[in-house]
């Protein structure tokens, strides 16, 4: 019921969700570095052209997308706001004290919340497309040099692809805990600071011993199946490099020639 | 008959208790049985399971299966021949996913890519869970997640299953969904199955039935054996056959009843019969 | 008879307005009447949970109304209003052990009250009689609740619900995981506390028979909509309306339509537990005491 949007996969078959997640992982990153480049509006309007093709290719409904913007939102107007009255630089249009508002800060406000738009809508979307254990993959997948100093790159993945994959389990529990304790006159949303912190105690203790019962379940159950480490196993899933994973590529590289022209230097 | 797993004078105990709950502990599954294991919380029934498949290591005594001694050493092969499906559906599931999940096992046995994919489709789609093989568990009920579970297993292409409880946290249609399909596959897959339950329609399945109460053998004998002991049964805090609970209550009506056990059709042909005569 | 519980055309919609908005309850009325034993029946994903949320204000409706208790709830009711409803109707949910959290049984069981603002001496003293009322042994009073067994713990949260003294007590299958024998004791018990305390029960449960047992109506929910609210009489004796619905029989009514289907023999009225069952078949069946005594 209670669908949090992070780490939430949409099924589909669209090409986005059909790219090697490895491809989608690291062109996100890269996607994230490059909006860095940006520096004036013909940039940002290339970056958001690019971002809306995107997630029309994804065949994903806008309002996802702003679900993902929504819980940090206070975040993003409080650095907006920030950048607003502490930048200087061109017409003034208010001042007082240290504070300032002026044609560069208004505009580099904009710039920020575009940034934090894009950002979050990029690894929205790839976190809509792929599916977590994917993800975990890919990073294991990416990370394979490291088995050379002896990290423990699969224990590490399977680690992430589990956690991940109990998040939404956990989270319902929380909410089961918590309804619990509301019922025994909790208030976890009113009374003082303090007040609050100790209303968590009652949430946070069953909910850790939960998790410790499942994690020895879970523990029991891989045993049972056989599971003993990392070394000798094979995998479901392979992943493949394919034609449209190259192509991807090259509108990325597209995209960052688009950028470097555009770009004031 | 031939045994697939012997267990010889079995002492266990865990760590934090002072006595023995298992103290020169005996019993024998034959190859082909389908034996339930039945008893209170706390009765020792899991312990046995997790006993069998080498999850945990008894103090004396030994194990047997499939004319093998398990020792730490081949305990990882032996458990290849025993499969486990336990209590609670959300927790066992490990992939990210169905088809995932299934394959969890069969990645742990190094099976090759093609092969894999091969039995993984094979037994989803034996437990008709195929078309949720993409599916996250969050979006399945607790009898489907048991059905991905009994798929991880047939996968692996066991000897013996174990079910550890595995009904009992289910509805009463995902109760019989599970049941009927092991049914069907102790039949058609050649299994041992081994079933720990409350549920005495489960263990009226069986061969045989054997009740635990704290780690000792109570009785061990046909369903109709053991549930004509219907008093014993319930002091043992177990449930018994409803036909039982029919016998009984009409006994207190003080109607002459048949003593041995009689399942719920023969009761009811029984209460027919009788009512034409008088 | 006094209302206890009245619900008016109540939708409740998780995540109004987003893409994953999803309608739980639509146009839910009916009204229960004080100390009344009411089972709610219906599939997983019915509506039954989110129902039962309403009841001590855990989620008010989207729309519509309901009065419990006195207390009118509608979509614009603050949590302020309804802390005095949270102390009248007592929710034990589902595995409710999970909710135990302090060092020992008796001060778990003392945390409602003195979240009410009762002392710590008289909370102390109210918790002391819920573990009565549950029969819970002294000797685990002072214990940790992570050291007991898994139907102690159980005990240990429903004290910790009795403690508030509620009117109106919700069950949500509160027997899950049990074994036969604490399934039987936990059902007696609040049985047993329904009339000594004039208690008004709701019972959400997957168990026909316990429905059959204990219950006085019965409401069936179907993908958030209230099928219909009757006896449990009138309710099991519809077998074609409840297949059509995938819903059980008592086992006791099943056996008894195997017998009407394989005899001339008829039931009036159908029976629906086990006792109710012998009753009517006793006079007919041979008499006598069996020979293995």
């Amino acid at each position: 019921m209670n669908k949090i949007l992070l780490g939430r996969y949409l099924p589909g078959s669209s090409l986005i969700h059909r790219l090697d997640p490895r491809a989608k992982l690291l062109l996100s990153f890269y996607f994230i570095i490059i909006i860095f480049l940006a520096n004036n509006w013909s940039s940002y309007f290339l970056l958001f052209f690019f971002m809306a093709l995107t997630i029309l290719l994804a065949k994903i409904k806008i309002g996802f997308f702003w679900k993902g913007v929504r819980p940090l939102i206070w975040l993003i107007l409080f650095t907006v706001v920030l950048q607003i009255f502490f930048s200087t630089g061109g017409t003034v249009y208010w001042h007082w004290g240290i504070l300032s508002v002026t044609s560069t800060g208004l505009v580099s406000g904009i710039y920020v919340f575009c940034r934090f738009v894009l950002i979050i809508f990029m690894s929205t979307l790839l976190t809509l497309t792929t599916p977590p254990l994917e993800i975990a993959g890919a990073m294991e997948s990416l990370l394979k040099p490291l088995k050379k100093v002896h990290f423990p790159v699969y224990e590490v993945s399977l680690m992430l692809s589990i956690a991940l994959r109990f998040v939404p389990t956990l989270m319902d529990e929380a909410l089961k805990i918590m309804n619990a304790q509301r019922s025994r006159g909790v208030n976890f949303d009113q009374g003082s600071l303090m007040q609050r912190l100790k209303a968590v105690v009652p949430l946070l203790i069953p909910l850790f011993v939960s998790a410790f019962n499942r994690a020895e379940d879970l523990a029991t159950a891989m045993e049972a199946r056989g599971y003993h480490g990392g070394e000798g196993r094979t995998k479901y899933r392979v992943h493949q490099w394919l034609y449209h994973d190259t192509l991807s590529c090259l509108a990325f590289l597209a995209l960052t020639i688009g950028m470097l022209l555009l770009r004031n230097w | 008959m031939e045994k697939i797993a012997e267990i010889k004078n079995l002492n266990f105990k865990y760590s934090q208790q002072d006595s023995w709950l298992f103290h020169d502990f005996n019993l024998a599954i034959n190859r082909y049985e389908w034996l339930a294991i039945i008893g209170h919380n706390g009765s020792g029934k899991s312990t046995l399971a997790r006993l069998i498949d080498g999850l945990l290591v008894p103090q004396a005594g030994e194990i047997w299966i499939d004319q093998q001694k398990m020792s730490s050493e081949n305990v990882w092969q032996l458990r290849k021949k025993i499969g486990m499906v336990f209590q609670n559906p959300e927790n066992q599931f490990v992939g990210a996913n169905v088809a995932d999940d299934v394959a969890f096992g069969l990645e742990n046995q190094a099976v090759p890519y093609e092969k894999m994919h091969q039995r993984v489709a094979a037994a989803l789609k034996r437990v008709n869970m195929w078309e949720f093989s993409e599916q996250e568990p969050a979006n399945l009920s607790g009898g489907q997640k048991q059905r991905v579970a009994i798929a991880g297993v047939i996968a692996l292409k066991p000897k013996i299953v174990i079910l550890d409880e595995a009904t009992s946290m289910l509805d009463p249609a995902g109760r019989y969904d599970v049941i009927s399909l092991i049914k069907e596959l102790k039949e058609q897959e050649g299994l041992t199955v081994i079933s720990i339950t409350h549920d005495i329609d489960e263990a009226s399945l069986a061969d045989r039935v054997v009740v635990l109460d704290d780690g000792k053998i109570l009785d061990a004998a046909s369903p109709a054996n053991v549930f004509s002991q219907g008093q014993t049964l319930t002091n043992l805090g177990l449930d018994v056959p409803f036909s039982e609970k029919v016998k009984l209550a009409l006994k207190q009506q003080d109607v002459l009843t048949p003593s041995e056990y009689y399942t719920e059709q023969r009761m009811v042909d029984w209460i027919c019969q009788s009512i034409l005569k008088k | 008879m006094d209302l206890s519980i009245n619900f008016e055309k109540v939708d409740y919609i998780y995540q109004p307005n987003t893409p994953f908005a999803h309608q739980a309850l639509n146009q839910v009325s009916f009204s229960l009447p004080d100390e009344s034993y009411t089972a709610i029946i219906g599939h997983t994903g019915s509506g039954k949970s989110t129902l039962v949320q309403h009841l001590n204000g855990l989620l008010k409706p989207t729309h519509g109304r309901l009065m419990v208790q006195e207390q009118m709830i509608t979509p614009q009711t603050t949590n302020k209003e309804l802390s005095d409803l949270r102390r009248q109707v007592g929710v034990v949910f589902q595995f409710p052990e999970a909710q135990l959290f302090e060092e020992t049984v008796l001060r778990d069981i003392a945390f409602a009250p003195k979240n009410f603002g009762i002392d710590e001496e008289k909370a102390a003293q109210l918790a002391k009689e819920a573990a009565e009322a549950v029969r819970l042994p002294d000797s685990v009073l002072d214990k940790s609740p992570f050291e007991l067994s898994g139907g102690q713990m159980r005990r240990v949260a429903i004290a910790g619900i009795l403690v508030m003294k509620p009117k109106v007590l919700v069950l949500d299958e509160p027997t899950a995981g049990l074994d036969p024998k604490g399934h039987q004791e936990i059902m007696e018990l609040f049985a047993r506390l329904k009339s000594q305390q004039h208690l008004t029960v709701i019972l959400v449960s997957h168990q026909m028979d316990d429905v059959a047992e204990y219950a006085d109506q019965v409401l069936v929910m179907e993908q958030g909509k209230l099928l219909t609210q009757q006896t449990p009489q009138q309710l099991f004796s519809q077998v074609e309306w409840l297949n059509k619905h995938h819903l059980g029989l008592p086992h006791a009514t099943k056996f008894a339509f195997e017998i009407e289907k394989k005899s001339t023999f008829k039931f009036s009225p159908l029976p629906l537990t086990v006792s109710q069952l012998a009753n009517q078949l006793a006079n007919f069946l041979p008499k006598g005491v069996s020979q293995d005594e």
